[in-house]
């Protein structure tokens, strides 16, 4: 059972779906997932790839009119799951429901993963506002996840749907709140960074990268992607007349990078948009967001920092230089 | 001091997979995104004028989806895509 019948008014139905257990999740989803079909309204499964099989076997001949997609591979990084809804929800727009399950949070999200994923969560309500048409519902693992992230659900859906039914929440924070988000700093990173500046002169940014690059097990190609992530923020958020500097810390596998004193970007959506961006500062972090493995933006008084977070190999990757 | 000039962003560049990128997906959505941020990089890349072995990678990748984006293209019902499970 869901919550999106408690209210008349067409609207955007952005529900938390509590379940405990991956079998539970079939048990509840299924019939919701039944229905959609049979009423020939478009479906997007977004959820990991051992649920998709579970889900599947339980459809049978149905899940061939659904669509698919392992969000452990599509949304590790967060900023880019409202794109591939908006594709959804664009491509069905003249549909009268669209239906979605789509799994930001799981278990195993590294700490700096999951803040993003719930920001995630929250901007969901800003970016499909418009389109009543809609129902999105995230399924939380309540077997897996911390009281912390539960509550935080709570705050980020307007409906939750749990086993006894679906209600309103009483603890959704409301729009306002999501466009201006109490967001906590960036940690700083154990370590001692490197710190140089990107100016007006011509020494090379990638030869500077490409040692800590090394060390990190980053391979040639993702030094170059970071290379290119860090000149698209830097165009598009860049001060001008002004150095940017950057900060480098190594981890085991990846590189942070810190870009600060950046020109704020105004829209809370910046660099999830679909489709890409013209304005500069929102398409330097929606080129970061396809180049990077995550990208997270501060504002900072009036300016803002962006982390970048790029990690080793991908498929087909040499890792050679 | 550095800077991003075009012998900067000239590097050789291999063609692994950005992250998220699924190669053997046929579904219209991920080809039109694919195509979409190929051809961001690309021309992100010819601001800078940069050119040959540079862009290589990213070039490479832009044919590779505008090719499988042509594959895909032919006539189908609405509902047509619906039965390619994603990846």
């Amino acid at each position: 059972m869901t919550a999106a019948g408690s209210s008349l008014a067409p609207h955007f139905r952005h529900e938390a779906f509590l379940y405990a257990g991956a079998v539970d999740f079939v048990d509840r989803a299924a019939p919701i997932i039944l229905r959609a079909v049979a009423a020939e309204d478009p479906v997007l499964i977004a959820v990991d790839s051992a649920k998709i099989q579970l889900m599947r076997d339980r459809l049978g001949s149905a899940s061939r009119s659904v669509v698919w997609k392992d969000i452990r591979s599509v949304g590790a990084n967060p900023a880019r799951i409202i794109p591939f809804w908006r594709r959804f929800v664009d491509r069905h727009a003249t549909h009268r429901q669209l239906l979605g399950f789509g799994e930001p949070i799981w278990r195993g999200r590294a700490p700096a993963e999951l803040i993003e994923a719930q920001r995630h969560e929250q901007l969901l309500n800003l970016a499909f506002a418009d389109a009543p048409n809609f129902m999105l519902l995230c399924p939380y693992d309540t077997e897996q996840l911390g009281a912390g992230v539960l509550r935080e659900a709570h705050r980020s859906h307007p409906l939750i749907a749990e086993s006894d039914g679906g209600r309103q929440s009483v603890d959704y924070a409301g729009l306002a709140a999501m466009s201006a988000p109490d967001l906590p700093p960036l940690p700083e990173p154990a370590g001692e960074p490197v710190e140089f500046a990107v100016g007006t002169g011509n020494a090379n940014v990638r030869s500077l990268l490409a040692h800590h690059g090394f060390a990190a097990g980053l391979g040639a190609a993702r030094t170059d992607d970071l290379t290119l992530a860090i000149a698209a923020v830097t165009d598009g958020m860049g001060r001008p007349g002004v150095q940017q500097a950057v900060r480098v810390w190594r981890e085991s596998g990846s590189l942070l990078v810190d870009l600060r004193d950046l020109r704020a970007a105004d829209d809370p959506l910046a660099g999830r948009e679909w489709p890409p961006p013209v304005e500069r500062a929102a398409r330097g972090l929606w080129m970061a967001n396809q180049l990077c493995d995550l990208v997270q933006v501060r504002r900072v008084g009036e300016g803002a920092v962006v982390r970048l977070h790029v990690t080793g190999a991908h498929s087909g990757e040499i890792g050679a230089w | 001091v550095c800077d991003y000039n075009a012998a900067e962003l000239h590097r050789v560049v291999r063609a692994p997979l950005l992250p998220g990128e699924v190669a053997d997906s046929r579904d219209r959505d991920d080809i039109e995104h694919w195509v979409a941020v190929y051809e961001q990089l690309a021309g992100f890349l010819n601001e800078f004028n940069a050119a040959g072995e540079m862009q290589e990678r990213y070039r490479r990748r832009l044919r590779f989806w505008r090719g499988r984006r042509a594959e895909v293209a032919q006539p189908a019902s609405e509902y047509g895509h619906w039965s390619e499970a994603v990846e």
